[in-house]
C-alpha cells in the first residue's frame, strides 16, 4: 500500500494490527499444512519410487512376448486370440482426502485367471501365445497400482507447490507490508501527538 | 468401470491381450487431442492408459489436466523411464528425492 494512501488515523492502526495477527496465524497454520503435505508425499513416495521401473520392464516384456507370438504364429493368429479372451479386468474408483486433497483409490474388482480361465483353448494356442497373454495380464495389475500411486504423487506435489506459493507470499509479502503500514501509522500518530502538545504550549504560552 | 487405453495399434495390443474391450486406436496426435474431451467426461472409465511419447506432445494445460484427473485416472507408460514427475519433484521439493533410496 502506498503510504499516501494510508489513513493515518487510530482505528486504521486498530485495523492494521488485527490484520497482522490474523496473516501470521494463516501463515503458521499454512506452514503445519505444508509440513502435513510434504509428510503424506514421502509415504506416497515410497510406493511410487521403483513402480515406474517396475512398468517400464513390464511393458517392454509384454511387447516382446507379443512381437514373438506374432513373428511365430503370425499377426492373425494372435488378433483371433485377443476375440477369444473373455477375462476383463474391471474397477472401482472412490476418493481418499488427504490434508483436503482428493486423491484417488482404485479397488481392483476382477481376479487374476490361471490359463483355463481365460477363454482360449490350450491344445490351439501355443506357449509363446499364453506368454504374450500372461505378461499383458501381469502388465495391467501393474498399472492398476501405479494410476493410484503416480495420480496420488501428481495431486499431493500441486497441493504443495500451491502452499508453499501462498506461505513464501505471507512471509515475505503480506507480513512486512503489514508490518511496514503498521509502523508509518504508528510513526505519524506519533508525530501529530507530538505537533499537538507543542500546539498547546504555543496557545498557552500565548494566553498566559 | 472399465479401463480404457488410447494408442497406435502396436501401443493398445498388450492390453487388448490382457482382456480390455475399450480401445481407441489413433494415428496421430491430432486424433488423440480431439478424442481426450470424450473420455475424460466419460463417467464409465476408471483409468485411462496413453503412450508416454504421445502425452508429451500434448500442450501444458491439456497434460495438467489429465494429471489432476481422478476420474478417469490418467496412466500414460512407454519405453522411457518418467521424467516428467521427477522435474515436478524437483521443482516443489528442491531435491530429486525420486531418485535417491
Amino acid at each position: 500500500m502506498a503510504e499516501t494512501e494510508i489513513q493515518a488515523t487510530r482505528s486504521q492502526l486498530l485495523e492494521t494490527r488485527k490484520r497482522i495477527v490474523l496473516s501470521k496465524r494463516g501463515y503458521s497454520l499454512l506452514k503445519m499444512k505444508r509440513d502435513g503435505l510434504m509428510m503424506e508425499f514421502m509415504k506416497v513416495l515410497k510406493e511410487a519410487r521403483g513402480l515406474r521401473g517396475v512398468l517400464v520392464t513390464s511393458y517392454l516384456e509384454a511387447v516382446k512376448a507379443i512381437s514373438v507370438a506374432e513373428a511365430v504364429e503370425g499377426k492373425i493368429a494372435v488378433e483371433s486370440l485377443i476375440y477369444a479372451i473373455r477375462a476383463t479386468p474391471e474397477i472401482s474408483i472412490s476418493d481418499k482426502n488427504l490434508m483436503g486433497v482428493k486423491v484417488p483409490t482404485i479397488n481392483i474388482l476382477s481376479k487374476s485367471v490361471g490359463y483355463q480361465e481365460r477363454g482360449y483353448g490350450i491344445i490351439g494356442t501355443t506357449i509363446r501365445m499364453d506368454l504374450a497373454v500372461g505378461s499383458s495380464m501381469k502388465l495391467m495389475e501393474i498399472i492398476e497400482k501405479a494410476a493410484e500411486v503416480e495420480t496420488s504423487l501428481r495431486k499431493l506435489l500441486d497441493e504443495i507447490e500451491k502452499v508453499k506459493r501462498r506461505v513464501n507470499a505471507l512471509e515475505f509479502r503480506v507480513i512486512p507490508s503489514l508490518e511496514e503500514t503498521e509502523s508509518f501509522i504508528r510513526l505519524r500518530l506519533e508525530e501529530m501527538e507530538r505537533e499537538n502538545i507543542f500546539r498547546l504550549k504555543r496557545i498557552k504560552g500565548r494566553i498566559s | 468401470m472399465d479401463i480404457a487405453v488410447a494408442g497406435t495399434d502396436s501401443f493398445v495390443t498388450p492390453f487388448r491381450l490382457a482382456g480390455l474391450k475399450r480401445f481407441y486406436t489413433i494415428d496421430t496426435v491430432e486424433d488423440l487431442k480431439s478424442l481426450l474431451p470424450r473420455l475424460l467426461s466419460d463417467k464409465s472409465i476408471g483409468i485411462l492408459i496413453l503412450y508416454d511419447k504421445e502425452v508429451s506432445s500434448l500442450s501444458v494445460n491439456l497434460r495438467q489436466k489429465l494429471w489432476m484427473s481422478i476420474k478417469p485416472v490418467v496412466i500414460s507408460i512407454g519405453s522411457e523411464p518418467e521424467v516428467d514427475i521427477r522435474e515436478r519433484i524437483k521443482q516443489a521439493i528442491g531435491v530429486d528425492l525420486y531418485a535417491s533410496k
